[in-house]
């Protein structure tokens, strides 16, 4: 071995606490940082297309015009609050009671286990379609199954007043399985003696979930809300797949908006702003969840 | 006689969650179910009502798949782009993920984890912007390159997890034995996260192949992905739902099947990332 490549190898042993993370940190410089940045700066320019330059500065006038004048915006927002409040909580009390039926052993566990995961690594895109033909008010299987439970038949993501909830129902069929696995992994670190000194106690199976199992996997629990409000608060494939915003503008939350004024409107600094305003939003909201329970990352 | 109405108690409780969570699984797997069996249907088939449970089954629908669209084109798009960002994420984040393990670099790996959390959309524009100007649009390279914001943060988290477990007096065997840093890291420890290499790169694939936003900005006539190609199937106002269904089976089915693979290094692989998006 020549003697600078000696060098540079020794130099490199003696610092790979820091040198080892390089590449990551280069590639996220160029494909995060600096675009994140430009995304900042873009927010107050104006785009306009075939001028040279195609911008100039508007200051914060993109953002005055959003919280001040468009009705569309606070629409979306309001609407992915919707959706979110509809998919969260409910993914996360299905992902919770199929948690407890699988924290048992029996023939096949593993086998199911892997089974029911499978909706969450199905191609966005694909599901999305099946989901569309299900809920086709004529001859989808989704008004056939409600004809033999004798209830009305709806109209799914064809309506107004049901498409978010519709909406909501496919993202709780992609989010359940995560959430259940988080917190059977949970379940499954408790040690089986807990339940029975509190048996042994005289405690009911009730008063043992609500006073030793819900806080002990408390922190599981906060981070599997962490990752469901992250993409609840992103959705994007399904409803672009399912609905495109319709009908009307019915499920247009405030990515899909941000996607149109930008590729479909090619409104460039407004479509900047409110990428701002939706990745201020996301941070907000995990900064307070993170801060409820530290902890609860490093696991 | 009190103890053993007790044991049936317990058995017939046990039986009654074993068959729930049959019920369960099939519930969440019925979509699955539903599109599998619509493949095989004809578009009459499809298109009645009440739906037909029993029916003549036909390859109609693979066979125009596979010969009479790009479908195989567009599968090689998806599979360089996914293979690509997945050997990118693979390489760097599993440097990094050592470092953060070994080092407890906290800071660095939450840095890894915002690449997860950050709406894609506050990159998509200045990408579509840059990516315009170096006439990089509709190229493999941006694909790959953008991917990897997807498959990074998941092979470096996975990968902390599969490191933090190789116990360090191994290590420090290793440098007792006069080994340096980066020989103690090649010869030692990377062969005891092989099953971590080879989860990373699984879900890195997955998730990779199943992205649609950044192909439905960034990709063209010559890198269309099959996510895209099969979005474009329904929005050309066709109404072949058969040949749709066959579509969604055949780009459904790769990350199925490698989900059955993995089984073992499931669980780490997923808690650890808590992934998608």
């Amino acid at each position: 071995m020549s003697e600078p490549r000696k060098k540079l190898t020794e130099f490199i042993d003696r610092n790979i606490k820091w040198i080892f993370p390089l590449p990551m940190l280069i590639i996220m410089a160029f494909l995060l940082f600096f675009p994140g940045l430009f995304n900042l700066y873009m927010s107050f320019q104006r785009w306009i297309p075939g001028k040279t330059p195609p911008i100039y500065f508007v200051g914060v006038k993109n953002y005055l015009h959003i919280f001040m004048g468009d009705t569309r915006f606070w629409n979306s927002i309001f609407r992915v609050f919707y959706f979110t409040a509809l998919a969260v909580p409910l993914a996360l009390v299905l992902g919770y009671l199929i948690a407890n039926l699988f924290n048992r052993e029996f023939k096949g566990k593993r086998i199911f286990r892997t089974l029911i995961l499978l909706p969450m690594v199905g191609t966005p895109v694909a599901v999305a379609l099946i989901w569309r033909l299900m809920y086709n008010p004529m001859l989808g299987i989704a008004n056939y199954l409600l004809e033999i439970v004798r209830l009305p038949p709806s109209n799914w993501i064809g309506s107004q007043a049901t498409v978010i909830p519709s909406l909501a129902l496919v993202s709780i069929w992609q989010g359940t399985p995560l959430v259940m696995l988080i917190i059977l992994a949970a379940l499954q670190s408790l040690p089986s003696q807990f339940l029975e000194a509190a048996k042994l106690d005289g405690a009911s199976y009730f008063q043992y979930v609500r006073h030793i199992q819900l806080p002990l996997i408390k922190p599981h629990i906060i981070v599997a809300l962490i990752f469901r409000l992250i993409d609840s608060l992103k959705v994007f494939d399904i409803i672009f797949v399912m609905t495109r915003g319709g009908p009307g503008r019915a499920s247009e939350t405030l990515n899909l908006y941000t996607f149109l004024q930008a590729f479909f409107y090619f409104e460039i600094g407004y479509a900047s702003a409110l990428a701002v305003i939706l990745f201020g939003m996301v941070l907000m909201i995990n900064l307070i969840l993170i801060r409820i329970r530290v902890r609860a990352w490093s696991y | 006689m009190v103890l053993l109405s007790k044991g049936i108690w317990k058995k017939a409780s046990n039986l009654l969650c074993v068959v729930s969570v049959v019920f369960v699984t099939a519930l969440f797997l019925f979509p699955f179910f539903w599109m599998f069996l619509n493949s095989f249907k004809r578009n009459v088939d499809i298109t009645t009502y009440p739906p037909v449970w029993i029916f003549h089954p036909t390859l109609e629908n693979f066979k125009t798949l596979f010969m009479e669209q790009d479908f195989v084109r567009f599968c090689l798009n998806s599979l360089l782009v996914a293979l690509g960002a997945t050997f990118l994420a693979l390489a760097s984040g599993t440097l990094a993920a050592y470092s953060i393990a070994r080092f407890r670099q906290q800071r660095l790996s939450l840095l890894a984890l915002s690449a997860r959390i950050i709406p894609y959309i506050s990159f998509l524009i200045p990408w579509f912007i840059f990516f315009s100007m170096l006439h990089l649009v509709d190229t493999h390279i941006s694909l790959i390159l953008t991917h990897t914001v997807i498959t990074l943060p998941l092979s470096t988290w996975i990968m902390i997890g599969f490191f933090e477990d190789v116990p360090r007096e191994l290590e420090d065997a290793g440098r007792i034995d006069g080994c340096s840093n980066i020989t103690v890291f090649l010869r030692i420890t990377l062969p005891l996260v092989t099953p971590g290499l080879v989860a990373a790169s699984i879900f890195g694939f997955i998730f990779s192949w199943n992205n649609f936003m950044f192909a439905l900005v960034l990709a063209g006539p010559n890198t269309k992905t099959v996510p895209l190609a099969v979005f474009h199937f329904i929005s050309y106002g066709s109404l072949d739902w058969a040949g749709l269904n066959a579509a969604a089976t055949a780009i459904t089915l790769p990350a199925l099947i490698f989900m059955l693979f993995i089984q073992k290094y499931l669980v780490k692989g997923l808690t650890m990332t808590g992934l998608k998006g």
